[in-house]
């Protein structure tokens, strides 16, 4: 069940009037079993034999971690999540590169990558691996542990949110109220306008490009990689925004996953504001047990260096993600050799964004181009200014309008504030008003009367 | 009425005239009321007025003026979301000078259901020269013909893509909603998600036959006097290959069509080689806009342009 359908907007209505007469008369255990059950519903609603894997996962997180000094029983916690994500969602990659190098084909098996295996295996490793790092305490509660993987907000498509974050949580009472649900309400609609409107919009435009880049003229190729820069932001941001703005209003609170990333000034501040809950995941449990920073220049390069490549493969089973991590992490490396200056004036800013974001775009090829060979023919597209069809999208303007438009908003904000870090910020009105409450209803307007209603499932499902 | 302000400038297509749907002579399953003002940009950006007859053409239609050629199809001719003045009636007539082209195409009523209202066109706009038909593909099913062949009035089965069946039906509903942008839009938006929905179901196949259009295309050239030249436009929908290279879909029988076409003395005008020229040399498609797939849905101004141009040539050649 997609955020974005009339099965969820049932689901959700359900969901918050099920917990506010559960609240009201029963216990805080009758909830969370309720929101488990919801929970692995609206799992089990894409494929119910899904439910029983990810009981597996909860399952061996619940008795690995309860053993976190031995040794083996803690491995074996480790592995089993990842021996699930292996084989489901990289057993026929491996096999078809095996089949590749020795050039006889292996065949591949017939699997299903269950929706958000990515996202759930990464939270059962930061259980296991917070309790053995004494971060947190074993979660003796089966019920809580499950509702923290399960939790449908951030179940199938993140953000990844860790232990210490959502555990603390489920313990405090946590309320549906009419503070958060109007607060929560206003971030999901954010988030649909940017998935609905905007963002799948900006898909059929990018796919007509990348389905045939040797059609097309190279400034319309350009215009669809900035179109698929802006696609992919506003899909995984709006999925973001409506992930948390749903769990607020249930009473709880997730860590925002996007800050503006292309306004970052260099590729490092890029991967501090882009899928946050990602980058921070890959730092704490990659990059710092690889041995970050403390073992010199060279082991931190290298190390980096990994952390993106193993980035890059978890998006996806495919050597173009792979390559995209590869240069995301080549990319760190470099902008950790080159000494910053300490005061930037304004030219050195607008230059440092342009730089990036030009760079960010152009790793974006790789990640939306279906292999090396529709990446090339897009590369060259753009460079040898290949003539072709002119597609001048006006959904593609639209949406750099409003990016622009946002990003000033945020940067004057931030300015006021006398904020050295330009941080994003959602437009939420006061829905006491009048004015506020006709603003959501123009907004809700909006939203229902310009979606795009082909079908388009989120971009990150498939990760 | 904030919503109803942003939607005109974006959804305010013409309603469908409920009178005229009532009465027992149909020139097409309906039509629309008379001297609206529209615009829409789901697909491209048209915008105009309806004419005093309900149908989309720059000039209102006057009984005393003798009409030469009828246009008569689907959206497609009604040039739906392409301004009025890049729609292939209003480009003939700029390049027909002495003719009078009018159009009486509407959204839905497309071959071969527009035959069915041929002969009370004919009678209503008595068309001296030529009578064009439209159709994107050759090939239809056994039941379709067999229904043109009965001549069954069908005005109940067309629907206007402006509105909906149970809306329109009460009065005080129908003024509400045809006033409002907004909440037409928000019904076209459900109606999109209910056919996503039922898009999936199996589509029947069957094979061209020959026996049935013939009949169709006799009954045709039957209605229309002798005198009346008849011809049938092809516009094929078109598809990208993965070497960029534009291909024709549906036009595996095209050739029979054809062929059956001339026996009955019908022109038939095939728009596959001008599309394929066009995007070889200028790298234009006929269909699709701006704001929507590339080479999808309705043909845009240049697919009506170069239908415009064919046709021309086509009646030049014959006078």
């Amino acid at each position: 069940m997609s955020f974005a359908s009339i099965d969820f907007l049932i689901f959700f209505i359900v969901v918050i009037l099920g917990t506010l007469i559960i609240q009201k008369f029963f216990s805080k255990r009758v909830k969370e079993v309720f929101l488990l059950i919801a929970s692995y519903f609206f799992y089990g609603y894409w494929d119910w034999r899904f439910c029983f894997l990810l009981l597996f996962v909860t399952l061996s997180s619940y008795f690995t971690a309860k053993y976190k000094d031995k040794k083996g029983i803690y491995i074996i916690g480790i592995v089993i999540p990842l021996i699930v994500l292996g084989f489901f969602k990289y057993f026929n990659f491996f096999l078809e590169s095996v089949s590749s190098i020795i050039g006889h084909d292996l065949g591949i098996l017939n699997i299903i990558l269950p929706v958000g295996i990515s996202f759930y295996t990464f939270q059962a490793l930061s259980y296991v691996i917070d309790v053995k790092r004494e971060k947190i305490e074993v979660e003796d509660d089966f019920i809580r542990l499950a509702l923290y993987l399960s939790f449908f907000p951030q179940l199938v498509a993140g953000p990844i949110v860790r232990a210490a974050d959502f555990l603390p949580q489920l313990k405090e009472e946590r309320k549906v109220s009419s503070e958060n649900f109007k607060y929560g309400i206003q971030l999901m609609a954010f988030g649909l306008f940017k998935k609905i409107v905007i963002a799948d919009h900006l898909s059929v435009f990018v796919d007509d490009v990348f389905k045939v880049p040797v059609a097309f003229h190279w400034a319309t190729i350009v215009l669809a990689v900035i179109a698929y820069s802006i696609q992919i932001y506003f899909d995984f941001s709006g999925y973001s925004d409506i992930a948390i703005g749903c769990a607020k209003c249930l009473g709880y609170d997730f860590n925002s996953n996007f800050n503006l990333p292309y306004i970052s000034q260099n590729v490092t501040e890029f991967w501090r504001r882009w899928h946050i809950s990602l980058s921070t995941w890959l730092k704490e449990y990659l990059y710092i047990p690889l041995g970050g920073n403390r073992k010199g220049k060279v082991r931190q390069y290298i190390n980096l260096f990994i952390t993106m490549l193993l980035g890059g493969l978890w998006h996806g089973a495919s050597w173009t993600f792979v390559f995209w991590g590869g240069l995301n992490g080549l990319a760190l490396c470099i902008d950790k050799m080159i000494p910053k200056k300490k005061e930037k004036n304004l030219f050195d800013k607008v230059i440092g964004v342009i730089l990036t974001y030009t760079f960010i775009c152009f790793t974006w090829i790789f990640f939306r181009a279906d292999n090396f060979t529709n990446a090339w023919d897009i590369i060259k597209g753009i460079f040898t200014l290949q003539k072709g069809i002119s597609q001048p999208f006006v959904w593609a303007f639209v949406a750099i309008i409003l990016l622009v438009i946002f990003t000033i908003g945020a940067i004057i904000k931030s300015h006021k504030n006398k904020d050295k870090y330009v941080d994003g910020y959602y437009p939420i009105v006061n829905l006491n008003t009048v004015f506020g409450l006709t603003i959501f209803f123009v907004v809700i307007g909006l939203i229902f009367c310009l979606a795009f209603t082909g079908e388009q499932p989120f971009v990150y499902f498939q990760f | 009425m904030i919503l109803n302000v942003i939607f005109s400038f974006y959804f305010n297509p013409p309603t469908s005239d409920k009178e005229y749907e009532k009465s027992s002579f149909l020139v097409t399953p309906f039509k629309y009321e008379p001297m609206e003002r529209f615009t829409y940009a789901l697909e491209g950006h048209g915008h105009g007025r309806v004419n005093n007859d309900g149908y989309i053409n720059v000039e209102d239609y006057d009984s005393n003026k003798e009409v030469n050629i009828l246009m008569v199809g689907s959206s497609q001719f009604e040039a739906f979301q392409v301004d009025i003045k890049n729609s292939v009636t209003y480009r003939l007539n700029e390049l027909l000078k002495n003719k009078f082209v009018y159009n009486i195409g509407v959204s839905g009523n497309a071959f071969p259901e527009s035959i069915t209202n041929i002969a009370p066109a004919i009678i209503k706009y008595k068309p001296t020269d030529y009578i064009i038909l439209e159709m994107s593909d050759v090939k239809y099913s056994d039941q379709e013909l067999s229904k043109v062949l009965e001549e069954e009035d069908n005005k109940k089965d067309s629907e206007s893509s402006s509105g909906s069946k149970s809306v329109k039906n009460n009065n005080v509903i129908r003024k509400f909603y045809r006033n409002s942008s907004f909440l037409r839009l928000l019904w076209r938006k459900l109606e999109e998600l209910t056919d996503n929905r039922e898009a999936n179901l199996p589509e029947a196949k069957e094979e061209f036959n020959e026996k049935l259009t013939g009949e169709v295309l006799n009954k045709i050239r039957t209605i229309v006097e002798n005198k009346v030249k008849v011809i049938i436009v092809y516009h094929p929908s078109v598809s990208l290959e993965s070497d960029g290279n534009l291909i024709l879909l549906n036009n595996e029988n095209v050739e029979k069509f054809s062929k059956l076409c001339t026996e009955n003395g019908i022109y038939f005008l095939d728009m596959s080689d001008r599309f394929s020229a066009e995007y070889k040399k200028n790298n234009i498609l006929p269909y699709g806009f701006s704001n929507t797939s590339v080479g999808k849905g309705h043909l845009n101004k240049y697919g009506h342009e170069m239908i415009a141009e064919e046709l021309y040539k086509l009646i030049k050649e014959e006078k």
